[in-house]
Parts: C-alpha cells; sequence; structure tokens
C-alpha cells in the first residue's frame, strides 16, 4: 500500500511537471510580450532591453527552468490589466468556481442516482426507456445553449429567476443546474450500468434468494456494491465541472475563474490565463490523485 | 380498443422507445453529412444575403412567418435554414480533420508506448496524463487566444488537446493484444517490430479507435461551437453554429428563434452523433458497451 502511494505520488509529480510544460509552451506561443507591453513608439533598443529583463533572450531550456522556479515561489507574473500578481486574481476568483462546480454536483447526484438506480431495477420498463433517453439527451445538449433557454424560459418569461450574477441562492440554482446537466446525464449512466451488474452478481442473487425484501437487496447490498465506480467516476465528472465552468460563468456572469479567463482573453492579459489554466489542471491532478488513493482504499483487491 | 390495451399498447412502444434510434439517428448523420457537402444546392438562399423584409421573420408556423424563410429570418434578415445548412459545413470540417489530427498522434504515441514498454511507456502516459489533466476547454481557450482565431488553427487545437485518449486507448488494446499468440508467432516468425505493429495489431484496435473517433465528434462539435460561442473560434463572416447562436442572444427576447435553432441543430448533430457511435460500439467493440 505504502508503496502504491509512494508511486502514485511519483508519477503525479511527473505529470505535474508536464502540465508546466503545457502552460509554459502556451506563454511562448503567445509571441511577444514585449509588443503588447511596451508603447507602440518604443525603439528596437527599449524592446531589448525589456526581453533581457524579462529572461526572454535566454535559451528555452533556462527559460523554462526560471519560469518553473518562479512557479513553485507562487509568481506566475503580473496581470497585464490589474498590476497584481496573476496568481492572485485567479485565486480571488476560485471560491466563485468551487462554489458553482460543488453545487452543480450536488444537483447532478441528487438526480442522478434515482435515475439510475430505477432504470437499473426496472430495466427494459418505459421508466428505463425515459432514463436512457435522458441521458442521451443531457450528453448531447451544448451548455451554452441550455444556459440561455433556462434563462429565456424562467427569468425572462416567468420571471422567477435572475439571469446573472452572484448573490443568494437564488443565483445559484441556473447556472448549477446547466452546469450539472451533462454530469447528471453521464452518472445516470454509469449508475444504470454499474447498478445493472452489481443485481447480476452472485451476492446480490443470494440475498435475494433468502427472502430479504427487493428493496434492502437493491439499496443496502447491491447499491454498495455498486458505488466504487459510481463515487469514482463522481469525482472525476468535478474536474470535468471546474473546466466546464468557463462557459457557464460566460453565459451567467458569474464571477468566477471562467469568467476571468475569458476576459483576460480578450484583454490580451495572457499571465492570468496561464494562471487559471494552471491553477485548474494543479487542482485536477489532485483530485485525480486522492481519487486512485480512495479507490484502492476501497477496494484492495484493486493493485496496478 | 380498450383503454388498458391502448395503454399497454403505449408503454411497450415507449419500451422500444430507443429500438428505432440508431436508424433515425443514421439517417440524421446522412442528413448533417449531405447538408455539408451539398450546402449550395439545398439552401434555400444565399446565407449571406440580406433582406430587410426578413428582419426577425418568425419561423413559418409562427402567425407572421412564411415559406420564404422556413425557420425565419435573423436581425440582418439572413435565412437562419440556409445559414443552419452552411454552418453544418465548418463543423463537419473542422471535427473531421481535428479528430483525423488527434486520432492520428494519439494512435502513433499509443503504439509506440505499449509496444515500447519500459520508460519510453512511463514517460508518453506520464504525458498523456498531463493533458488529460488539463482544463479542456480553458487549455483550448488559451491556445486559440494564443495562435488566432482561424479555422486551421481551431482544428490545430482541437487536435491537440484530444490525442491523449487515443494514445491510452490504443496502448491499452496493444497491450492485451501483444501477448496473444499470434503476435507471439509473428515475433518468433521473424516479423520486424514495426510490421507486427502495423500488420497484426493495428487491425485488432480499428474498431475501438473509429468507436472514440465517432462519439468523439459530438464532442468536439460542442467544444467548436462553444469557443465561436465565445468569440474565440469562427469568426465571421465564416458561419458556425455557436457564433449563429452567440449573434441571437441578443435579440433572445423579441426573437427566440435566432438562438434555439442553431442550438437544435447542434444537439440533433451531436444526439445523432452519439446515438450512431454508441450502437457502432454495440457491434464492433461490444467488451466497452455500457450495457
Amino acid at each position: 500500500m505504502a508503496f502504491y502511494i509512494l508511486r502514485r505520488l511519483g508519477q503525479t509529480a511527473i505529470t505535474a511537471v508536464f502540465v508546466s510544460m503545457i502552460v509554459f509552451a502556451l506563454a511562448r506561443v503567445t509571441g511577444d510580450p514585449t509588443i503588447l507591453l511596451l508603447p507602440t513608439e518604443s525603439t528596437q533598443e527599449d524592446r531589448d532591453f525589456f526581453r533581457k529583463q524579462l529572461g526572454l533572450d535566454l535559451p528555452l531550456h533556462l527559460q523554462y527552468l526560471t519560469f518553473v522556479g518562479k512557479v513553485l515561489e507562487g509568481d506566475m507574473g503580473q496581470s497585464f490589466r490589474y498590476r497584481e500578481p496573476a496568481l492572485r486574481i485567479v485565486l480571488d476568483r476560485l471560491p466563485a468556481t468551487l462554489q458553482l462546480a460543488a453545487v452543480s454536483m450536488v444537483f447532478a447526484t441528487t438526480i442522478a442516482l434515482p435515475i439510475g438506480i430505477l432504470a437499473a431495477i426496472r430495466r427494459g420498463t418505459w421508466i428505463d426507456t425515459l432514463a436512457r433517453w435522458f441521458a442521451t439527451l443531457g450528453q448531447a445538449t451544448p451548455t451554452f445553449w441550455l444556459g440561455l433557454l433556462l434563462i429565456l424560459f424562467f427569468s425572462v418569461y416567468l420571471g422567477w429567476l435572475p439571469t446573472s450574477g452572484r448573490g443568494g441562492i437564488e443565483n445559484l440554482i441556473l447556472p448549477a443546474v446547466t452546469l450539472g446537466w451533462f454530469s447528471a446525464a453521464a452518472i445516470a449512466r454509469l449508475t444504470r450500468s454499474s447498478m445493472l451488474e452489481a443485481m447480476q452478481s452472485d451476492f446480490v442473487r443470494f440475498e435475494r434468494l433468502s427472502g430479504l425484501p427487493e428493496w434492502l437487496v437493491v439499496l443496502k447490498h447491491a447499491l454498495r456494491n455498486a458505488a466504487i465506480p459510481i463515487v469514482t467516476y463522481m469525482a472525476l465528472q468535478f474536474g470535468v465541472l471546474l473546466s466546464g465552468a468557463v462557459v457557464t460563468e460566460t453565459v451567467f456572469a458569474w464571477p468566477g475563474v471562467g469568467l476571468i479567463v475569458v476576459d483576460a482573453i480578450n484583454a490580451r492579459d495572457y499571465p492570468v490565463v496561464q494562471a487559471a489554466v494552471m491553477v485548474t489542471a494543479m487542482l485536477i491532478l489532485v483530485l485525480n490523485l486522492l481519487v486512485d488513493l480512495l479507490y484502492s482504499w476501497l477496494d484492495p483487491r484493486i493493485r496496478y | 380498443m380498450s383503454g388498458s390495451l391502448l395503454l399497454q399498447r403505449w408503454s411497450s412502444g415507449l419500451r422500444d422507445g430507443m429500438r428505432g434510434a440508431p436508424v433515425a439517428a443514421t439517417v440524421l448523420v446522412a442528413l448533417f453529412v449531405a447538408a455539408a457537402v451539398f450546402a449550395p444546392w439545398i439552401a434555400p438562399h444565399n446565407p449571406a444575403d440580406q433582406n430587410f423584409l426578413a428582419s426577425l421573420a418568425p419561423p413559418f408556423w409562427a402567425e407572421e412567418g412564411s415559406l420564404a424563410n422556413l425557420l425565419g429570418g435573423d436581425n440582418l434578415g439572413r435565412d437562419i435554414l440556409s445559414r443552419i445548412i452552411y454552418g453544418a459545413r465548418l463543423s463537419l470540417i473542422i471535427s473531421v480533420f481535428a479528430i483525423v489530427l488527434a486520432g492520428g498522434v494519439g494512435v502513433l504515441l499509443g503504439l509506440i508506448a505499449g509496444y515500447a514498454g519500459g520508460a519510453i511507456d512511463a514517460l508518453i502516459m506520464r504525458i498523456v496524463d498531463a493533458f488529460l489533466a488539463m482544463p479542456f476547454i480553458l487549455m483550448a481557450l488559451g491556445f486559440v487566444a494564443a495562435l488566432g482565431p482561424s479555422v486551421t488553427n481551431i482544428i490545430i487545437v482541437m487536435g491537440i488537446t484530444n490525442w491523449a485518449r487515443y494514445a491510452r486507448l490504443v496502448r491499452g488494446e496493444v497491450l492485451s493484444v501483444k501477448s496473444r499468440d499470434f503476435v507471439a508467432l509473428a515475433r518468433v516468425a521473424g516479423q520486424a517490430r514495426w510490421r507486427i505493429g502495423v500488420m497484426h495489431i493495428l487491425p485488432n484496435v480499428t474498431n475501438s479507435i473509429i468507436v472514440l473517433a465517432t462519439l468523439d465528434l459530438g464532442r468536439v462539435i460542442i467544444l467548436e461551437s462553444s469557443l465561436s460561442f465565445l468569440g474565440l473560434g469562427v469568426q465571421p463572416p465564416d458561419i458556425s453554429w455557436g457564433l449563429m447562436l452567440a449573434d441571437g442572444r441578443a435579440y433572445m427576447t423579441v426573437a427566440w428563434w435566432l438562438m434555439v435553432m442553431p442550438g437544435l441543430a447542434i444537439l440533433l448533430a451531436v444526439l445523432s452523433l452519439n446515438i450512431f457511435g454508441d450502437w457502432l460500439r454495440d457491434r464492433l467493440d461490444p467488451r466497452q458497451s455500457g450495457d
């Protein structure tokens, strides 16, 4: 077990290095930052001086090492626009995104689990068909379109909920439903197939033969057997939510990381973009690590 | 016919509710491809033609709608149906090329990783992990913004951001096929390594790749339309469903169809591709099936 944990930690560290390389590549393909930073009338000497100051005259591998060194110190550059550390700007917005993703997850789970379980119990009935259509439709709906439809219906037509911004619970409902929709469909689909598998296991068949009530067999024994893949998948879906939040936040003007990234891109404020990509990627990486460790703890049969 | 019998028929109809879906989906996929390929011959109007009389004209079934603009006109009086038909072009071009690129890179690296094993395998798989951990849309946004939003760049970025799953899939398949007898025999028979890889292993993973690629088409269509919706994808005057939706957003309260119609086009295209892909998976690759 200890060996497994160490190995996973090592793997994650190496993966983190590659993530930093991707972010570094992102920083380099944006071109010469001096063109953006300096006034248009600046001379070639100004530019060369500035490039030297930023370390852009160094060979690429040294530039990368400088970049990593700074990242480890928590320095991801200054926002061109706000003259503030890019990392701080991103971290300031992170709670809003985490809140949205968490509420979306709760929403997705609350509707996906009952749908998936019911579909598995009533396999082949109209309930199952409806559930499968729900899953299929949910995975094909463009997030931004769903968001706009919800605004049109619940905010414009019915006037029940606000269209944008962050504030009370009423502000959270539409964005959370929009963001969680895809995950709800995905989790429902997986719950259905995991439950079907669990209910066909010898263990559950035996429980049923031994005269336990059906609901107890389903909820206590089958669900417990199906829980591991479902929980793992939910954790992975959380990463999807963090990344997908950018579209939802734009539609609802939700002041999270995604909204500031789109703003930053439009203003060519690249350090903020890089910091946001880095922070989100690292969060997802840590999440994946925790999921794997949890998995091996829950199901000791699994060895890699 | 008695009521209960009707109800029975109705519910058994629902029970078979997804049986006909692959057929309908295949027809829709065919329509989508046909719209993309034959757009100039199918579209009732030139998609760029502005007609003041058709400005914000409602779809034909509405009271003021007319058959001239079946799905209505946009704010500049351009025919929405024609623009959706033309929009299918870029959606299809971008997603197909992006997946060919992603699949090509992924399959190659996956073959190398699975076949070489050891340090090379470990290295490639860590890179795969890194790409899988990247926040997808954010990374695509960042790269498109950096490179500039042109169709070629969108394809390149979609390729860069999507290859990892192909590599992982192919590597896994290679590992499982590698130990089987016919590969061992080929090796004993003295065939070159690359030849074994191409002649014996690749054919065995083709089905899984085709299934993944079909399901990915829908994902990439949504991703492209998301980028275009955010203003960082396809640029006007090119026509993209995501862009149409973004334009229609401003008129949402007075003319809902500007925003609803292109979204419906995305939904139907992705839905039919997904159902088609699931059906393919059940036929070609039953091990991966969700059932």
